[in-house]
């Protein structure tokens, strides 16, 4: 099938107040960005590790409420950090505020230092993956129980590249499937979750390829390194916006490729 | 006995009721002139349908975060069993500064309890235990939320409100002692004289003058006379639920007026 191209917004809730996040989130709505995510933390990941920094969900709730356009999510949510029939009512609810524009962007979480401050037991990136796993099946269950149900069947996203476990994941659960990694390796990655899609049953052509720039110098925003993303089937395109400045012009360097390309 | 005004703080039940109504009903009451408006934090309805319309709480409330500009909120309570203190703590923070506006001065109270709605706890795979045992932890949590907010960059906008909910004379007042900026309970004028005793023993063993806590107190019978004799002894924040389907106000509007006279 033919996807659209999207353009995300991935606004890093650091180093700025609420009002100045709240700003740049509202900022990427004006300029067209399809969605906007921001991410499932209790530190800074750049910059000052001490530094200003807001907490994902209950920022995403009030955000359902100011914006009116753009898809809202979590790039990615931490599965450890909450109960997952939780989860679950927590995305249901903000489904329903935004009028059915929320996206559940999960993962298995790997930021040490947030485990260890706020209480919760690091263990090994497998558990974390297994917790993941059987958080997912929850989830679901509970969105097929819940009274109201979701405005709209609430898109999963997952962030990863694991080929044993985090690839077989996505064949499984997900509607998009989130990665940082630059084209070569991203066709090798792609070429797993296919077979992994056999192997579950899952017509792969089902899962919407996205792909990002990140805040440690993952990807690019050169157009020929976006038209060969694109050539390998990635249609949805992240990259952050990060406080203090939320300088947008990666955002807008993307909407400029997508409209240079005629894919808008 | 205090110079504290009469509030009236409104708890709207997330149940019965589309997210589009529970909006609406917000931004009346805040109209109307409420003090405070809160939810609870339940998974399922505590009234009607048992399987009825039900909404998640913390979401629910960044929202209300958002659609007002004057009245405090909180949970009427947080069910502590729920979710991790250090990322209530967060919460609360993230919540408290989305609501402070041009003011800069946050709107969020941050109403706890132990838990007791078995169902919820069962439906979504979280312990129960015994009453003790989930006081125990309430006890254990408020010392981390406290100490989180210490440490929270940005820290809260304000030192955020913590209203305690529960008349339990050993664990339940002691915890009200040791950090409650409100006391809420259903306690009737009669019998609040001595639960108020026993408050104050633990105010001096803990080295708390109980003074410094504000009375709440939900009638059981919405009766203007019950509510005069319970203002006679000292409580000032009166609360009363109403649920959804239809959020009826006409009492909500009788006890606003009543407030007013008090208040002068």
């Amino acid at each position: 099938m033919t996807r659209r191209v999207r353009i995300a917004a991935q606004v890093a809730p650091q180093h700025a107040t609420w009002q100045q996040i709240s700003d740049a989130v509202h900022r990427a709505e004006d300029l067209g960005v399809d969605i906007v995510f921001n991410w499932d933390h209790f530190y800074p990941l750049t910059g000052d590790p001490d530094g200003a920094h807001f907490e994902a969900w209950t920022m995403l709730a009030a955000l359902a409420e100011s914006t009116e356009r753009v898809e809202l999510g979590t790039l990615v949510n931490c599965t450890i950090f909450r109960n997952a029939d939780l989860q679950a009512d927590m995305a249901r609810t903000i489904d329903h505020i935004s009028g059915g524009r929320f996206i559940f962007g999960t993962g298995a979480g790997w930021f040490e230092r947030e485990f260890d401050e706020y209480g919760y037991p690091f263990g090994t990136p497998g558990q974390r993956l297994d917790t993941l796993e059987g958080d997912l099946h929850r989830v679901r269950a509970r969105w097929a129980k819940l009274n109201p149900p979701p405005a709209r069947p609430i898109p999963v996203l997952i962030g990863g590249k694991g080929e044993q476990k985090t690839s077989r994941i996505v064949a499984e659960h997900a509607d998009i499937w989130h990665s940082f990694v630059e084209p070569e390796v991203y066709q090798q990655k792609a070429a797993v979750l296919a077979r992994w899609c056999e192997t579950v049953g899952r017509d792969v052509s089902d899962i919407e390829f996205a792909s990002g720039t990140g805040p440690r110098g993952q990807g690019s925003l050169e157009f020929d390194y976006l038209d060969r993303q694109h050539e390998i089937g990635v249609t949805l395109f992240s990259t952050h916006v990060m406080g203090p400045e939320f300088d947008d012009s990666g955002v807008r360097r993307l909407l400029e490729w997508r409209a240079s390309r005629g894919l808008s | 006995m205090t110079s504290r005004p009469v509030r009236i703080g409104i708890q709207l039940a997330p149940q019965h009721a589309t997210y589009a109504k529970i909006r609406d009903t917000v931004v009346e009451l805040e109209q109307l002139g409420a003090d405070i408006l809160f939810n609870w934090d339940h998974f399922y309805p505590l009234s009607g349908d048992p399987d009825g319309l039900h909404f998640e709480s913390w979401t629910e409330l960044a929202s209300w975060a958002e659609i007002t500009s004057r009245v405090e909120f909180g949970a009427l309570v947080n069910c502590n069993s729920y979710r991790n203190p250090d990322l209530q703590a967060d919460m609360a923070r993230t919540i408290d500064h989305i609501s402070a506006g041009d003011s800069g001065v946050g709107r969020f109270i941050f109403g706890t309890g132990s838990g007791w709605f078995e169902r919820d706890y069962d439906e979504y795979g979280y312990e129960f235990g015994t009453p003790g045992q989930r006081l125990d932890a309430l006890a254990d949590a408020l010392p981390r939320v406290e100490s989180r907010w210490q440490k929270l960059n940005p820290p809260p906008t304000r030192d955020i409100p913590i209203l305690i909910g529960g008349a339990g004379e050993k664990k339940t007042l002691r915890i009200v002692a040791q950090h409650a900026d409100i006391w809420h309970s259903f306690v009737s004028a009669d019998d609040l004289p001595r639960k108020l005793d026993i408050l104050r023993e633990h105010g001096e063993a803990v080295g708390r003058d109980i003074s410094e806590i504000e009375l709440s107190n939900e009638p059981r019978v919405k009766d203007l006379r019950i509510a005069d004799a319970l203002r006679e002894q000292g409580v000032t924040l009166f609360t009363m639920g109403i649920s959804g389907p239809d959020y009826p106000l006409d009492t909500v509007k009788e006890w606003l007026a009543w407030r007013d006279a008090h208040n002068g």
